[in-house]
């Protein structure tokens, strides 16, 4: 594969963006009180784009790059770990979801909303060694189904006007 | 990049069953484990899935919770028949901002500081029920 300056560029600017988004989601303030810590999920957006336009390898790396980027960065260590639980898992459900060639961004943005709060629930019940952690599943599949939709929506619009740019060079 | 020649689909009939059995999952679960409030008066503190410390919601006091170190991770204040927690070691802090417990909140509500791994509960003034995952809703 030849890469070029302009496909490192655009990579890049991927990275920078959903690093910023993933950043700038901390400052909306949570939805229930009860429950902190509910994002959009705007840097799936990205991962999203990368699956349909390039391949699964470069979304894949993109996703791991962007949780490490933004655990050193702001999220500590353990935002760390809890991220990359989320977005391993999400990515194989979504990456299988877009595969079977049946589903629309929608759908397979909204499953791997669910996933990635299911893989960081999980972690956390073994962390804290506590099972009572899954009582939050419920309330977070909701919101993992509703921010999925919203962010597959906005994937599927971006995919639709990228594609309109000669992308094919880069 | 590769070139698309139609337009992808963003919404499609199986993302709208998908979306569903999602939705029916989340009702599942939620009937599964039962959120219907249930009571109680003692507060719970856990470290590492261990008890720290149990004090009674009535009484007011501030809990400063160490590792064996010395190092100190969260600090839990119990005022007013309220529990919560006011100060983390952690950058995000989401302990902090949780909104405080009390006698009404439900048992199965629960502060919790994920990088320090310590969780605050009301425990339930039923001993029995305390751990059940499983109850039937209208069982009490």
């Amino acid at each position: 594969m030849k890469i070029n300056t302009k496909y490192i560029a655009f990579l890049g600017l991927l990275l920078a963006f959903s690093v910023s988004a993933g950043y700038f989601e901390r400052f909306i303030p949570p939805m229930i009180p009860a429950v902190p810590g509910i994002k959009l999920g705007l840097p799936n957006i990205t991962v999203i784009i990368l699956m349909y336009l390039k391949d699964y390898k470069t979304a894949f790396a993109l996703n791991i790059l962007r949780v490490i980027l933004s655990g050193l960065l702001f999220a500590g260590i353990w935002g760390m770990v809890y991220g990359l639980s989320g977005a391993i898992l999400s990515f194989i459900i979504m990456a299988v979801l877009k595969k079977s060639k049946i589903f629309g961004t929608a759908g397979i943005s909204a499953a791997g909303g669910v996933c990635h709060n299911l893989g960081q629930i999980c972690v956390a019940a073994i962390l804290v060694n506590n099972i009572k952690m899954f009582y939050y599943f419920p309330v977070l599949i909701i919101f993992g189904v509703a921010s999925g939709i919203i962010i597959g929506y906005l994937a599927g619009l971006l995919i639709n006007r990228l594609n309109k740019i000669d992308l094919g060079r880069l | 990049m590769k070139i698309i020649l139609n337009n992808i689909k963003i919404l499609r009939k199986t993302d709208i069953v998908l979306i569903a059995v999602l939705l029916i999952f989340a009702v599942m679960f939620y009937f599964i484990f039962d959120l219907s409030p249930q009571t109680g008066n003692t507060v719970v503190i856990k470290l590492n899935g261990k008890i720290y410390e149990e004090i009674s919601l009535s009484q007011d006091k501030d809990v400063e919770i160490y590792l064996d170190d010395g190092t100190l991770l969260n600090i839990i204040q119990i005022k007013n028949k309220k529990a919560s927690v006011i100060y983390a070691n952690c950058p995000d802090k989401l302990c902090v901002k949780h909104k405080p417990i009390d006698s009404e909140s439900s048992v199965n509500d629960m502060i919790v500081c994920l990088p320090n791994r310590v969780t605050v509960e009301i425990k339930s003034n039923n001993k029995s029920k305390e751990y059940d995952a499983v109850i039937r809703r209208g069982d009490y």
